[in-house]
């Protein structure tokens, strides 16, 4: 991966009559990266994927790919390929026809294009099924079809339109590992449009968390999820305790806060992010703090409180904790290492806390 | 088994609408031409007639280039018309196609009339080519609403894949749109090819000196001592057709599964 943009999107707005699908925005992709555009439904994030391909154009801004200006050149003369959300698999072609219907207008002789559609085939290790008909496949399949007929144009962007959601659960894990593992492989940028946090966050080298048309926080996925700027995009990823909190002083790059029911603490300060008035929210993950039983005293900083609820889920349980002073019970999630005993709910706890633990949001 | 009430009315609706249709191939082999029971003897000699008969087969093939000409040329206007209505939103939309769709509804005579008058207001001399006419506006009614049901199931991302790989919007039609709607476009070809070959009262007033089969027929009937000719023409006929459903029955449920559809849902049969 290299720093040269291959992808710049200038201040495209997309407006549906009086509804604003896009509002101003802009992103730079850079070359060979993964980048992932993540938001609930009806943020924009597919809206904006179909101005990149082509589909579509912006109402204002402008869209370069490699340098050039796309706004007004159709779909098929861009250098991105689309992987589509339902595949859009040709039902009236085999599989290996279906990967070869590109390169019809690349004019190759028969054995070069025979060679290419198996090289694409076995790329996505579909190399024994290429004489089916498409509707003799399964899901996972097609999906893999869809990937091999747009990599065989050797696009420089390719575009994946929430790609996994067709697939059950199993199927997508392993799915995401082959996807990231094929763009290492190939080089080519990848442009993954997705609704599903954990996806996103397992593939992306950056992700753009979207609402109403805006691409609200850009960064690396241990960013967005260890730093979320904001409330929105803290409690659209992962799960997140929210406490009140009132600044007490600010200095360069730390302030301090106290926080209900916590106490003092000095956090991180964002960078170019200033705070308004004296109170804010602090984010903490579940998982950034811990429980400590009776015995262990090597934590200094502990607040008690009582269980409330215990959920089980196998690896981890999620404890619901109410602290006095505040108004919500926190929930705080522990793994279930050997030893580890389980807590019933009325049982008195303490909470284990730190700085690290808390995230001040805007 | 107990004989249900629903069973026995369509037991009887069945028979009320072929047993007077297999009194033709019956009465067309009976050797008096008298149409009556009992059964004179058996006898092939209207067939034989229909043999010698240069005016029936030149009829015969009046309407046959009619209805190869209208089912074309309509089915060709319904593919356009279908598509603009299920793809695209224009002003005056909803008036167009009611417009479109509104042959289906009129009278025929009606329609007949008028165009009598207006191809005669225009120095047309009636032929072929007027009765070809009137059939397309006759049954590009019947090709889009068929066309419809074929273009609405379509998936669109299919033709975006097309342009995304690089195929601008006329391959792109070629070679997808094209061989998914195939069935729906037969079926239409069908439909329409029907109409055209059956249609009397537009044929009747535009057909100038070059009768179709149907006026023929119609002519014929006049004399009752032609009439056993006419049973063994309906009777050939009413093969033909079952050939041609058949045969066009079979070739859309192999288009419809080649096109990944479920080829026992659309058809006719």
């Amino acid at each position: 991966m290299n720093e040269r943009p291959i992808i710049e999107i200038d201040r495209v707005t997309r407006k549906f009559g009086s509804f604003t699908a896009l509002d101003e925005v802009s992103v730079q992709i850079r070359e060979g990266e993964f980048f992932s555009l993540l938001g609930p439904s009806g943020c924009g994030k597919t809206t904006l994927l179909r101005q990149i391909a082509g589909f579509d154009d912006p109402t204002s801004g402008a869209i370069r790919i490699d340098g050039q200006a796309m706004v007004g050149v159709p779909a098929n003369r861009r250098p991105t390929n689309m992987v589509f959300q339902n595949y859009a698999i040709f039902p009236h072609l085999t599989v290996a026809q279906n990967v070869a219907y590109g390169l019809r207008r690349l004019h190759l002789g028969k054995a070069e294009r025979e060679r290419r559609v198996q090289e694409a085939l076995a790329q996505v290790d579909m190399a024994h099924l290429g004489a089916r008909r498409s509707n003799e496949i399964s899901g996972g399949q097609r999906q893999r079809v869809a990937l091999a007929r747009a990599l065989i144009m050797r696009p420089k962007v390719l575009l994946l339109d929430e790609p996994l959601s067709a697939l059950d659960k199993k199927l997508r894990e392993q799915m995401q590992v082959e996807l990231r593992h094929l763009q290492r492989q190939v080089g080519i940028t990848f442009i993954l449009v997705t609704h599903d946090q954990e996806e996103a966050l397992t593939m992306s080298d950056r992700i753009a968390v979207m609402f109403g048309g805006k691409i609200i926080q850009c960064d690396s996925p241990e960013e967005i999820y260890q730093r979320p700027r904001s409330r929105v995009v803290a409690e659209f990823i992962g799960g997140m305790n929210f406490l009140d909190a009132s600044i007490l002083s600010e200095s360069d790059g730390l302030i301090e806060v106290d926080v209900a029911g916590f106490g003092r603490a000095e956090v991180k300060k964002p960078a170019d992010t200033t705070f308004n008035g004296s109170g804010l929210t602090i984010g903490a993950r579940p998982e950034r703090m811990t429980l400590v039983y009776g015995e262990d005293a090597s934590f200094n900083r502990v607040v008690s409180g009582t269980v409330v609820e215990a959920s089980y889920y196998g690896d981890m349980t999620y404890y619901s904790i109410a602290i006095d002073a505040v108004d919500r019970p926190i929930v705080v999630s522990m793994r279930n290492t050997i030893g580890r005993r389980s807590l019933a709910a009325g049982e008195k706890v303490q909470v284990g806390w730190g700085p690290e633990s808390l995230v001040p949001l805007t | 088994m107990k004989i249900r009430p629903l069973s026995i009315y369509a037991f009887l609706y069945l028979a009320f609408l072929y047993v007077p249709v297999l009194f033709l191939p019956i009465f067309s082999f009976n050797d008096s031409a008298i149409v009556a029971f009992p059964i004179q003897g058996l006898t092939t000699r209207w067939y034989e007639n229909l043999w010698a008969n240069d005016v029936m087969q030149g009829a015969l093939w009046n309407s046959l280039r009619v209805a190869v000409a209208c089912s074309v040329i309509a089915t060709i206007l319904g593919i356009c018309g279908a598509r603009a209505l299920t793809r695209y939103h224009f002003p005056g939309k909803g008036g167009m196609a009611a417009l479109i769709m509104l042959p289906l509804v009129l009278p025929e005579i009606i329609i007949a009339i008028s165009l009598l008058v207006v191809l005669l207001q225009l120095g047309f001399n009636l032929s072929l080519i007027s009765v070809t006419l009137g059939h397309i506006l006759m049954a590009v009614p019947f090709s889009i609403a068929v066309l419809s049901s074929s273009f609405e199931g379509f998936d669109r991302s299919l033709e975006e894949a097309s342009l995304d790989l690089g195929e601008g919007p006329a391959v792109t039609f070629f070679r997808v749109t094209l061989p998914i709607v195939a069935p729906g476009i037969l079926s239409s070809l069908l439909v329409t090819f029907t109409i055209s070959l059956d249609e009397f009262i537009v044929a009747f007033f535009l057909s100038g000196t070059e009768p179709t089969l149907p006026i023929y027929i119609w002519s014929q009937l006049r004399f009752t001592a032609k009439l056993p000719d006419v049973l063994a023409l309906g009777s050939l006929l009413l093969l033909a057709s079952v050939v041609l459903l058949s045969v066009a029955e079979v070739m859309r449920r192999r288009a419809a599964k080649r096109a990944g559809a479920d080829p026992a849902s659309g058809g006719f049969l």
